[in-house]
């Protein structure tokens, strides 16, 4: 029997730019276990979250991660509103919808562009994002940033849409419509592409309905679940718009179906904007958040994200649950590395599009051995951000 | 705004593993844990081909243990991993409960979640 090997990678490491150890055992050049060790990001949100006011928890919840912020400020909003028991009015909800989607191309071009880095094809790095540049402005048109967009408030959204932005809007993701012409192109026929990601990180359907898989990374193994058409939330009811599933099981299977989602929201985008329902964008909510619990999902870039908030009666949530999907998304990706060549190692973990932000988020930590923390004022902080000399 | 339903601590293996096989489509969406008086409460989200489902169990603040539903379902060893951390909860017969989040030099019966817990007090034990 040839001997084993295990290979340490992380918490600092080549392949992310969040921290996560991944500990590798292997025989040869193939990998035959994986773990997996996190919390070097945890910020302690859900903490946090108890020792703030509900609006201070929205502007904080938004911040867990910079790509997801609709996600996560929806979803929170999506739970209160239910324990208020507040109908948001149809725009608010159209435009909710509109930003969501928004969102979701930016998440799935950055993501193409990753994958095409890790692969070595930098080349579709360099076009998709410049082609992700697209989309941030719109949001920027839209909202007034480029991410953590501060679009909602309880009971609706906080700006509304004028003519003059929907037809900007209606304008970049005609350019995004066609340029994803082009990426489908490249991942149905480029020889290259294909051969490199094909049968790479399999999961099983089986396995990713064992290990509670969500989003692209189960709809490419052909797990038929997406929260905006089985738990409509915002406007989903209203739009028409496809599943995008694909029974692949690998690497190839995850981007055709984001790649497929893409389209998918552009077309969702039309719908919302050329439909809008006049009418006020928030309802009236009252101050107070009565005693009462609800869950709330919301079908992420990366898949289901779920809140769960609990409320006593006072101005603060007694208790405020984050399940982002990278964390759903975890469990499954030893078996999509088991048996594996370590040159894949990189492209499979960023098949699942990892977001260690939205998944570590608890505990303030002092390194043992650390002396006392110090506290720095602004100008001390910016002082030393320029010190050209090591401090 | 979907099911919620309470079960004893005890049952709640044998549960879940009923529940898995009475529908075709099944899914752990997480597991989460709060406290409340005396007791402990753990939540699983789950969502089924008819809606979602939030199961309730409690366990009592001087013996937090419960069965672990890992064995009938892998999927949710990171959420018992979690809370175990976090809140302080123990899952009896989890297939792997080592630490995931606190770091290994975190004192031994501190956990963050707890409402007695106070960020910012906390010492290394090395």
């Amino acid at each position: 029997m040839s001997e084993r090997l295990t290979l340490p990678i992380g918490p600092q490491h080549p392949l992310l730019k969040e921290p996560i150890h991944f500990r590798f055992t292997l025989d040869g050049e193939t990998i035959v276990d994986a773990d997996i060790r996190m919390g070097y990001n945890h910020r302690g949100i859900e903490k946090a979250a108890e020792e703030r006011t509900y609006i201070q928890d929205l502007y904080m919840i938004e911040r867990i991660c910079g790509i997801c912020s609709h996600t996560h400020a929806t979803n929170f909003v999506q739970a209160v509103e239910k324990i208020l028991n507040v109908e948001v009015p149809p725009r608010a909800k159209f435009l909710r919808t509109v930003v969501g989607e928004l969102e979701r191309i930016h998440s799935h071009l950055l993501w193409l562009g990753v994958a095409g880095h890790e692969i070595g094809f930098d080349t579709l790095f360099m076009v998709s994002w410049r082609d992700r540049e697209i989309v941030m402005d719109l949001l920027e048109i839209i909202t007034g940033n480029r991410v953590n967009y501060g679009m909602n408030t309880f009971g609706g959204v906080r700006k509304d849409m004028n003519q003059e932005e929907i037809d900007e809007t209606l304008k970049g993701i005609k350019i995004l419509e066609e340029r994803t012409l082009y990426y489908e192109k490249v991942a149905r026929e480029e020889s290259t592409f294909i051969a490199r990601v094909s049968g790479v990180g399999y999961l099983p359907k089986d396995i990713a309905i064992a290990y509670c898989a969500v989003g692209p990374t189960a709809r490419g193994s052909g797990v038929n679940y997406d929260v905006r058409r089985d738990f409509p939330y915002a406007a989903y009811d209203q739009i028409p718009f496809q599943v995008i599933t694909s029974e692949r099981g690998d690497v190839l299977g995850r981007t055709l179906v984001r790649v497929g989602e893409i389209f998918e929201s552009v077309k969702i985008i039309k719908y919302a904007l050329k439909n809008l329902p006049e009418g006020p964008i928030t309802a009236r909510v009252p101050r107070k958040v009565p005693q009462g619990e609800a869950t709330s999902r919301y079908e992420a870039p990366r898949g289901e994200c779920i809140h769960y908030v609990r409320a006593n009666g006072s101005e603060k949530p007694d208790r405020v649950k984050v399940r982002a999907p990278t964390m759903a998304n975890l469990m499954s990706i030893r078996h999509c590395l088991l048996n594996q060549q370590v040159a894949d190692i990189p492209i499979i973990i960023a098949a699942i599009d990892p977001c260690l932000s939205c998944t570590d988020r608890l505990i303030l930590l002092k390194q043992a051995g650390e002396k006392e923390g110090e506290i720095l004022t602004w100008e001390e902080l910016r002082r030393r951000s320029i010190a050209k000399k090591p401090l | 705004m979907g099911m919620w339903v309470d079960v004893n601590s005890s049952e709640i293996r044998n549960w879940v593993e009923e529940f898995l096989k009475s529908g075709a489509f099944r899914l752990l969406s997480t597991i989460s844990g709060y406290e409340e008086g005396d007791n402990y409460y753990i939540l699983y989200h789950f969502v089924g081909s008819e809606g979602d489902l939030n199961v309730r169990t409690s366990v009592p603040k001087e013996n937090p243990v419960l069965p672990s539903i890992t064995p009938v379902l892998p999927g949710g060893i990171l959420y018992e991993r979690e809370i175990q951390d976090l809140l302080g909860v123990k899952f009896e017969g989890i297939i792997d409960g080592r630490r995931l989040i606190l770091p290994e030099h975190w004192p031994e019966g501190v956990y963050p979640l707890r409402k007695d817990f106070k960020p910012g007090e906390v010492k290394s034990n090395e």
